[in-house]
């Protein structure tokens, strides 16, 4: 319980940018980094499928709603217009309003998905620093960092702490918003001080990393369209 | 925390500058951030769950809201001279009480817990996002009053930005009086008008610069930002006018 509390105040000191935690964790070990993330994760995690749980035991059935919408649609003076003039629309409208809601209920919560979450929240959050470390690390040591790949996870991972603010999703319908504009000042400030850049260096070396991902990503979906294309209009 | 609170409402150099100086500025920003979100979201929830509680005061609400858009439905079918878009109108009014009753009727359906606990969820939701609310507008303001500071010879870290930046969310907590329809309004604009004169303090604070420069700091990137909408919607508008001729 001890360590939890002293990796959730090093959290908070990562959340709160303050400089002398960044410094000091330069020298931590790649473990403690490691173990802060999961740790965060775990408790983002948990507190996610708590307010998850919470919504749902407020929230009308998924089937009900959608069948009393289907209901209210059908009952609609549109609905009777437009039956009356094509003898075929009610069969059309009952099919694409099923299709509507089999992929809608794709994204509907349940207490086993919500549950999920205290495994995925640590694993997307350690697999999330790592590929953006590694990255930053990339571009850090291209515009001249100093810090090892060690160093700047262990600092990154401070800036994790940014996500502490996700926690609050345990009150059930609570927007969160700007979590990744101060994770990404949290990890600015990892960087500048794993590396001892400069303070337009680190802004480079933060937003290169993800740009880079990003345009690897379009790059790959470019290249399965394009895939795509050729292989549905090749002549037979 | 009141004393930073009370400090950025009045504008106290002095003050600003010892937040500077301190290692905890963020801490201390964001806490008067938290203060102010808390203060007005208890208030809009409070608001939500007295409204949700009492079921004749939200049927009430709904006619309300309701009346509302017929009218301004009927106004726009009024003042339109496109045969279509009247129709189109005509539907929409036509379908306006269904869709009342559609909404009333899932609002009705069943939770495993009971009613009066939905809306105790709901309040509470209210309840905490405020403050994400003002994090939402205050972090991207804060990004691009430190970037255009800094261009203009600002020395102020991202942290002293930030910490002194999340200042200006202070007067906001005028906004638990908004709910009051006849000042509502003017509150609004008295937020608003008082959070960017904090800013431009803050951010002369911050980056030990002239008011003038902060001035400028802090409007750069809006005024670029208009400027290239303004450019975006023209070039959109005479692109579909060229094509429009070409069609025709």
């Amino acid at each position: 319980m001890q360590t939890l509390i002293t990796y959730l105040g090093l959290g908070l000191r990562g959340l709160c940018l303050e400089q002398e935690a960044y410094r000091q964790q330069r020298t931590a070990p790649f473990q403690q980094g490691l173990l802060l993330v999961i740790l965060l994760g775990f408790v983002v995690g948990t507190a996610t499928t708590l307010g998850q749980f919470a919504e749902l035991a407020v929230s009308p059935n998924f089937s009900a709603v959608a069948e009393t919408v289907r209901q209210g649609l059908v009952e609609m003076p549109w609905y009777k217009d437009l039956a009356s003039a094509n003898p075929q629309f009610k069969a059309e409208f009952h099919q694409t309003f099923d299709q509507v809601v089999r992929f809608l209920g794709l994204f509907k919560g349940g207490y086993l998905t919500s549950l999920g979450n205290i495994l995925l929240t640590p694993l997307g959050y350690v697999i999330g620093w790592l590929l953006f470390g590694s990255c930053a690390y990339l571009f850090a040591k291209l515009l001249g960092g100093r810090a090892t790949l060690s160093q700047t996870l262990t600092c990154t991972a401070l800036a994790t702490g940014a996500n502490l603010l996700n926690a609050v999703q345990l009150v059930p319908f609570v927007q969160v918003t700007g979590v990744t504009i101060l994770s990404f000042m949290a990890n600015y400030l990892a960087l500048r001080e794993a590396h001892e850049l400069s303070p337009k260096r680190a802004f480079w070396a933060t937003v290169l990393g993800p740009l880079s991902v990003i345009l690897i990503i379009l790059c790959f979906y470019c290249i399965l369209f394009w895939a795509l294309v050729a292989t549905t209009t090749r002549p037979s | 925390m009141i004393d930073t609170f009370n400090g950025a409402l009045t504008l106290n150099q002095k003050l600003l500058a010892d937040l500077r100086d301190s290692p905890f500025v963020v801490r201390q920003g964001l806490l008067v951030v938290l203060l102010v979100g808390l203060l007005v979201g208890g208030v809009n929830g409070v608001r939500n769950l007295v409204y949700g509680i009492n079921p004749t005061r939200q049927a009430q609400e709904l006619q309300l809201q309701k009346a509302a858009l017929e009218e301004g439905l009927r106004e726009m079918s009024n003042n339109t001279r496109d045969l279509t878009q009247r129709r189109m109108i005509e539907i929409y009014l036509e379908n306006l009480d269904s869709g009342f009753t559609l909404a009333e009727q899932i609002a009705k359906l069943p939770t495993p817990l009971p009613h009066p606990a939905g809306i105790i969820a709901e309040s509470l939701g209210i309840f905490a996002s405020q403050f994400f609310l003002y994090l939402g507008w205050l972090l991207p303001l804060v990004v691009a009053v430190h970037l255009s500071a800094r261009a203009l010879g600002g020395q102020g870290s991202i942290q002293q930005t930030l910490g002194l930046g999340s200042l200006c969310v202070a007067p906001h907590a005028l906004d638990a009086l908004t709910f009051i329809n006849i000042i509502g309004p003017v509150v609004g604009i008295v937020a608003w008008t008082w959070s960017f004169t904090v800013l431009v303090t803050a951010t002369s604070v911050a980056h030990r610069l002239t008011s003038e420069r902060s001035l400028m700091a802090v409007l750069l990137f809006p005024i670029l930002g208009s400027m290239l909408c303004l450019m975006g919607c023209c070039l959109f508008f005479s692109l579909m006018a060229t094509l429009l001729r070409f069609t025709r």
